[in-house]
């Protein structure tokens, strides 16, 4: 019995001794790559990483079994843990992510959100609809859908000499600015869609009220200008960057259903599963949404001043849209994913 | 006090199942230390739209012309809305996936699944956090009215979400697909068993002294040597020394360092031969 003690006490000396090695070697490689990143690593190194957290992880699962020295088995534990997100956590190069979402990931992400899109897309024109109407058949109910901040001297009491210096007279007044306006714009639509998309969380209720305040406030909007026979002429003025902007709060609407409709209702999945996977298909939407808002900044900050033609502004927003729907809708063969 | 060796069984547990079939451990990160990260984040990022707002302020002079002033303001707007929006979802996917707030109190997001952390998760995550603090906080300070009230009480739901369930996620982590887990670094620590050898001959215990204590009794003597409190070293040692009744020397730490490794010997033993003590309740091998 003695000799066996012997040889036992041996060798849970001699398991240590043989792997310390190993397992400093792995600290140190992480210390180095959570300090900057994997590519601080030379090619040797790089290999050499997924064969230490091997080893260290077989190193742990002796321990566990032969071992009860806890802060050693704690130690092993949390390097491995550390290894692990490094090992099977580090994405590819970030140029090549952003090249695949732009290339298939985000129009996938959003054909696979269409019926979330055409209810969204709905409540906006019904809102846009119903705002129209309630401005033609009584003008003052203008001022309850838009608050004078928002209407920057546009009201239905507004000369059509006013009105019409609005959309065709900016060139003179705003030229300076351009560059800020866009900017500002684009910062501050991007904010309103990111809690448009956020407060699906709570079942979408109060996304679908912000998607159809904005289709109100377009629709009033257009009864002020159609009342002074300027109706199609504000339509183009809008269109411009319109066609974008309108878009991508469709699609922040939709992604903000989806995740309000998948925590509800999770189907036959389990309801965390299925609320991750609609955040995860989701967020990528909203990546999109944001870029979509960057170019409608541009659009707007630009082409609203520069370009005085309607058939102009008509052409230019027509073919964006129809840019962004070919982008998203039209086959690529890429049906099969991965 | 912070004892090297944390509690044996935690609630906040979770197993993590490697491709290589060893489960790994990892702990839901505490309400307390997510707000304590949150705080940190918020001051740097605020911190840095002041400095901003600063060098904004010092190049903004009279000597620049009206574009050079142009591009300043619109790329001032620009910084600031990156960022108020993607502080968190930069940092967090980077390597350590966690912001510096999260960094410095040691913690770190990581996928639910266990799976690569994807930038769809970071955004997903990040993107909720309108609703539970920034829509809140609105609502907190257009004070006073019922309206404002009714709406803080319905946001608080969204912000006080994570102490509702026991995995502490926040709304965005659950759409995100993250947990937040404690990351703490582990130093290794020497051998207790290895201390001192020399010296461990001079305690020869009998089989029956040994065979008293588990794993249990053995790995909270563990925390007690790391430990190195001088007066719960003294007040373990006359239990031990009460309880087996040995009697020899007065060397407290000396003692209880012998005592371990012998226990632990004969514990080690057992489990190779298949047998494991969890507590000094279990019959001994």
């Amino acid at each position: 019995m003695n000799q066996i003690d012997t040889l036992i006490e041996a060798g849970q000396r001699n398991f240590r001794r043989e792997h310390e090695a190993d397992w400093k070697e792995l600290e140190a490689l992480l210390k180095r790559i959570e300090r900057r990143s994997v590519q601080a690593l030379s090619v040797d190194e790089a290999l050499r990483l997924p064969v230490l957290y091997r080893a260290v992880l077989s190193s742990l699962a002796i321990a566990r079994e032969t071992s009860l020295d806890r802060a050693l088995i704690d130690y092993l534990e949390r390097l491995c843990v550390r290894a692990y997100f490094i090992v099977y956590g580090v994405r590819t190069r970030a140029i090549d992510g952003i090249l695949t979402f732009l290339r298939t990931g985000w129009a996938q992400e959003v054909r696979a959100i269409w019926r979330e899109t055409l209810v969204s897309a709905a409540l906006l024109f019904v809102g846009a609809l119903v705002g129209y109407l309630l401005v033609r058949s009584d003008p003052s109910w203008y001022y309850s859908i838009i608050s004078a901040e928002m209407a920057q001297g546009r009201s239905p009491s507004s000369s059509t000499a006013e009105l019409s210096h609005i959309i065709y007279g900016g060139a003179d007044k705003q030229g300076g600015v351009l560059g800020v306006f866009a900017t500002y714009l684009f910062t501050h639509n991007a904010q309103v869609s990111i809690m448009c998309f956020a407060l699906g969380f709570a079942l979408g209720v109060p996304t679908a009220f912000l998607v159809v305040e904005n289709g109100l406030m377009m629709g009033a909007l257009i009864a002020v200008y159609a009342q002074h026979g300027l109706g199609l002429n504000l339509v183009g003025w809008l269109m411009i960057h319109g066609t974008t902007e309108l878009f991508a709060i469709i699609l922040a609407g939709a992604a903000g259903f989806r995740i309000g409709l998948a925590t509800a209702f999770p189907g036959s999945q389990r309801r965390l599963t299925a609320a991750a996977a609609a955040g995860r298909s989701s967020a990528s939407v909203m990546i999109g949404v944001v870029i979509m808002l960057l170019f409608a900044g541009v659009l707007e900050g630009v082409g609203r001043q520069l370009i005085q033609s309607d058939v102009a502004r008509y052409a230019i927003g027509l073919t964006m849209l129809g840019i962004w729907l070919s982008y998203f809708y039209l086959p690529r063969g890429e049906h099969h994913r991965g | 006090m912070v004892s090297a060796v944390p509690p044996l069984r935690s609630s906040k547990a979770r197993a993590l199942n490697t491709p290589e079939g060893v489960d790994l451990t990892v702990e839901i990160a505490s309400f307390g230390a997510r707000i304590g990260a949150f705080m940190i984040d918020m001051i740097c990022i605020y911190g840095s739209i002041i400095v901003v707002v600063l060098l904004f302020v010092w190049m903004n002079g009279d000597k620049l012309g009206d574009t050079a002033q142009n591009f300043l303001t619109a790329g001032f707007i620009i910084v600031v809305f990156v960022l108020r929006n993607f502080w968190f979802i930069l940092f967090e996917m980077g390597a350590r996936g966690a912001t510096p707030g999260k960094r410095a109190v040691g913690i770190r997001v990581i996928a639910r699944n266990g799976g690569r952390l994807e930038a769809s998760h970071v955004v997903a995550r990040n993107l909720l956090r309108d609703v539970e603090v920034i829509l809140p906080l609105s609502f907190l300070f257009s004070f006073g009215s019922l309206y404002a009230m009714l709406g803080l009480g319905w946001t608080l739901i969204f912000m006080l979400f994570p102490l509702f369930n026991k995995d502490r996620m926040r709304a965005g982590d659950l759409i995100g697909g993250t947990w937040v887990i404690r990351a703490p670094r582990a130093k290794l620590f020497n051998d207790l068993s290895e201390n001192e050898p020399h010296r461990q001959q001079y305690f020869a215990f009998t089989p029956a002294q040994i065979a008293v204590y588990g794993i249990y009794e053995l790995q909270t003597l563990e925390g007690v040597l790391r430990g190195n409190d001088r007066k719960a070293i003294k007040m373990v040692a006359d239990l031990i020394r009460e309880k087996i009744g040995w009697y020899h020397g007065d060397d407290d730490r000396a003692f209880l360092n012998a005592y371990y490794a012998a226990v632990r010997a004969e514990l080690e033993k057992g489990m190779l031969f298949g047998k494991r003590r969890h507590s000094k309740y279990d019959l001994p091998a």
